[in-house]
């Protein structure tokens, strides 16, 4: 009788468990999908904030797989990938400037580019970088 | 720098010009920047610096053109005002991420 009753138990424990897992599988297999196309699924949009069915969220000509990958920002219209391509470092946010001299942190500076972009020295923060300084004559 | 750019930024190696001044002693515009950028042949960032950021580097307070600063990975200043040359720029370039 005991044994019965075990056996019993186990099978209600089953089956809840495989209704729960159903449930699960079903939410689950939901979140792995990528509705917009946009290269995030389901549930990375929904941990980004980002909309699943909508492949540009911000609107700014980039899709939102397109910035995760290149770093910036898909809920902000002005950050965007350089329309010249070079690659941004996410570590751009995380520098602490301390002077211009040797062996100092740089101060981050921001300036047009040849495409009217906006671009930032920390920008490229996992790079050596080599400033020309140079004018017209 | 065109050539030296194609050939390590695949290694980490970024360059960027700093253009100070137009032929009018001007901050240079984006038509100008994009003029610079064809008869140069360069595909990194050609800006202008109308705040003169390449001053900063220097401690005189004003670059002699041209100028060269070398940055490192982290944002260091490796260079802060000088004329390095290719062989330089590669030795730094190992140094930073071997």
């Amino acid at each position: 009788m005991i044994r019965f009753a075990g056996m019993a138990l186990f099978l209600l424990g089953t089956a809840c468990s495989t209704s729960t897992g159903t449930t699960d599988s079903g939410t689950s297999a939901t979140a792995q999908l990528d509705d917009d196309g946009d290269g995030l699924t389901n549930g990375e949009e929904a941990a980004l904030g980002t909309d699943p069915a909508l492949e540009d969220s911000d609107g700014d000509g980039h899709s939102d797989g397109e910035e995760v990958d290149g770093n910036t920002d898909p809920l902000d219209d002005q950050d965007r990938p350089y329309a010249g391509g070079w690659p941004i470092a996410d570590c751009r946010d995380g520098i602490a400037s301390t002077g211009n001299s040797e062996g100092d942190i740089a101060d981050d500076f921001t300036l047009m580019d040849q495409f009217g972009e906006q671009v930032r020295l920390h920008s490229f923060c996992d790079r050596l970088v080599v400033l020309v300084g140079s004018a017209f004559w | 720098m065109e050539a030296l750019y194609q050939e390590h930024k695949d290694e980490g190696l970024m360059i960027v010009t700093l253009l100070m001044e137009n032929y009018d002693k001007e901050p240079p515009s984006q038509s100008e920047l994009v003029e610079w950028a064809e008869q140069y042949e360069q595909t990194f960032p050609v800006l202008s610096d109308a705040p003169r950021v390449a001053d900063r580097f220097t401690e005189r307070g004003e670059v002699s053109l041209p100028s060269h600063s070398v940055i490192g990975p982290g944002a260091e200043v490796l260079v802060a005002d000088g004329n390095v040359t290719e062989e330089e720029i590669l030795g730094l370039l190992e140094s930073a991420f071997r």
